[in-house]
């Protein structure tokens, strides 16, 4: 399929003038062809086809002395496979009054769901220019929707892939915490969680339309819900910004280790302890540390669930590693990997 | 046998990682970008990789199977949420992929084991396995 490039401006809709008579035609198209418009004259069926078939037909003025059967089935051929968005606009210019019926009649006939303007001569040059320029304006709107559409078309398809990625991460944490669940209950609690958690980071990427977001942003609407009380969590990092993906793998991850500090550490109810998120740039690595002081004593677990394992996994896919230290006066996770396999691409 | 997952969606590698190593498998990566799909593949030659088709950073795993297959002769299958797409570029004229087929998102941890056995057989030298709905096996051209 060859492209064609649309205009912007009413004034660069080029218009194509079938006059079978060359001294008419002339006239004709000095009085369109004012400023940049572009005028392109043909005299018969083959000209016609001809520049139908090219695309680049804007607008179309005909004169009486064109409507003949060869001309209609051109024309016919053309406007029946139009796009929906696309309807030719068409000046049909007839001579005095008489003849006129006899020309729209043949024309309706032959073309029944075409609407020409109709304009009857002897016309003024201005009022056929003005008329023109009336039907350009008509086709650059023509020109908008189309564009609409192929937006809107390719909202479409991205919005399908975006569902089956939702689909199947929900499916991969369907599985995971069902894999790991030890009943029911601790199914249910841990997967409305996870999905929680989820859909908290779906809300931030959504309003940075799933371009990159801060991971601020992303620290803030996880670890927000675990706040209050006596508990207290710091947030404190430099500016990173995260492409969608791995924004999602580190949202998950803080809520593994808020939800395990909810359960067993510093933020477990009635300890008073806290929570201090930090992260930085070191050398050409990223690095972030979650820090529990102030609640109970901790100790390294028998074996490793699904907590564990996911951060692990994560880090390990970025190109890092995530490091566990079970300290006697709190547990000390630290996430590290590559910065450029952290960051997103500037765009 | 040996597998690579290269996928940026932390929890899709990590359930077709654990659905893998149960069946048997040993999993290489998984790796979200190009560059470290092939520093983990150089280190351990797997016997087949999991491609993701939209990596981390803007990486192409349509380029990632190419890499693969030229320069240790490992063959791929995309799994990917855009089957279509996969499809669609494998059939244009003058470029098939690089890779055996590929398998559709979302799907249960069966079909991707039966997924893995077959891409292994076809890889092996057997025919083209049959396609079905979520599952396309791209011929040899």
């Amino acid at each position: 399929m060859r492209s064609i490039t649309f205009p912007t401006r009413s004034d660069e809709i080029p218009v194509l003038l079938l006059a079978p008579l060359g001294r008419d035609a002339r006239l004709l198209a000095g009085a369109i062809a004012d400023r940049d418009r572009r005028v392109d004259i043909v005299e018969d069926e083959l000209g016609l086809a001809h520049a139908l078939g090219a695309g680049d037909v804007g607008v179309l003025v005909m004169t009486q002395e064109a409507l003949g059967a060869p001309v209609m089935r051109a024309l016919e051929g053309h406007l029946e496979a139009q796009p929906p968005w696309a309807e030719l606009p068409i000046v049909l210019l007839v001579d005095a009054a008489g003849h006129t019926v006899v020309a729209l009649t043949r024309f309706q006939n032959a073309l029944p769901r075409s609407k020409p303007l109709v304009l009857q001569r002897p016309i003024r040059l201005s009022e056929l220019g003005s008329a023109v320029e009336t039907m350009c304006q008509s086709r650059l709107r023509q020109y908008a929707l189309r564009d609409y559409i192929e937006r809107q078309e390719a909202l479409r398809r991205e919005l399908n892939h975006r569902v089956k990625n939702i689909l199947a991460t929900v499916g991969a944490l369907h599985g995971l915490t069902a894999a790991t669940a030890t009943d029911l209950d601790a199914y249910v609690e841990s997967f409305e969680g996870r999905l929680e958690a989820m859909a908290g980071v779906h809300q931030v990427l959504h309003e940075g339309d799933y371009g990159v977001t801060e991971l601020a942003a992303i620290a803030e609407v996880i670890l927000s819900p675990y706040r209050g009380g006596a508990s207290a969590i710091e947030i404190d990092g430099e500016p990173t910004r995260l492409g969608p993906e791995i924004a999602q793998g580190l949202a998950l991850v803080l809520h593994e280790l808020a939800t395990n500090a909810s359960k067993y550490g510093a933020l477990s109810a009635g300890t008073g302890g806290r929570v201090r998120l930090t992260w930085a740039r070191v050398e050409d690595r990223f690095e972030a540390r979650w820090t529990e002081r102030g609640g109970p004593a901790v100790e390294a677990p028998a074996r490793s669930g699904y907590g564990i394992k996911f951060i692990g996994m994560t880090m390990r896919g970025y190109g890092g590693e995530a490091r566990f230290d079970y300290a006697g006066d709190g547990l000390v996770v630290t996430l590290v990997a590559p910065l450029p396999n952290v960051r997103a691409t500037p765009s | 046998m040996r597998i690579l997952i290269a996928e940026d969606n932390a929890l899709i590698s990590m359930a077709m990682a654990t659905g893998l190593e149960r069946a048997g498998h040993t999993i290489v990566g998984p790796a979200v970008a190009n560059a470290p799909a092939m520093a983990a593949a150089r280190e351990t030659r797997p016997d087949l990789a999991l491609v993701d088709i939209d990596l981390q950073g803007g990486d192409s795993g349509f380029d990632l199977a190419v890499e693969l297959l030229e320069e240790l002769g490992v063959p791929s299958l995309f799994v990917t949420g855009q089957l279509g797409e996969a499809v669609g570029a494998h059939e244009t004229p003058g470029r098939p992929c690089a890779a055996l087929g590929a398998l559709g998102k979302p799907f249960r941890i069966p079909v991707l084991l039966e997924a893995v056995e077959a891409a292994i057989g076809y890889a092996g030298g057997g025919g083209v396995p049959a396609s079905g709905r979520q599952l396309k096996w791209f011929g040899r051209g």
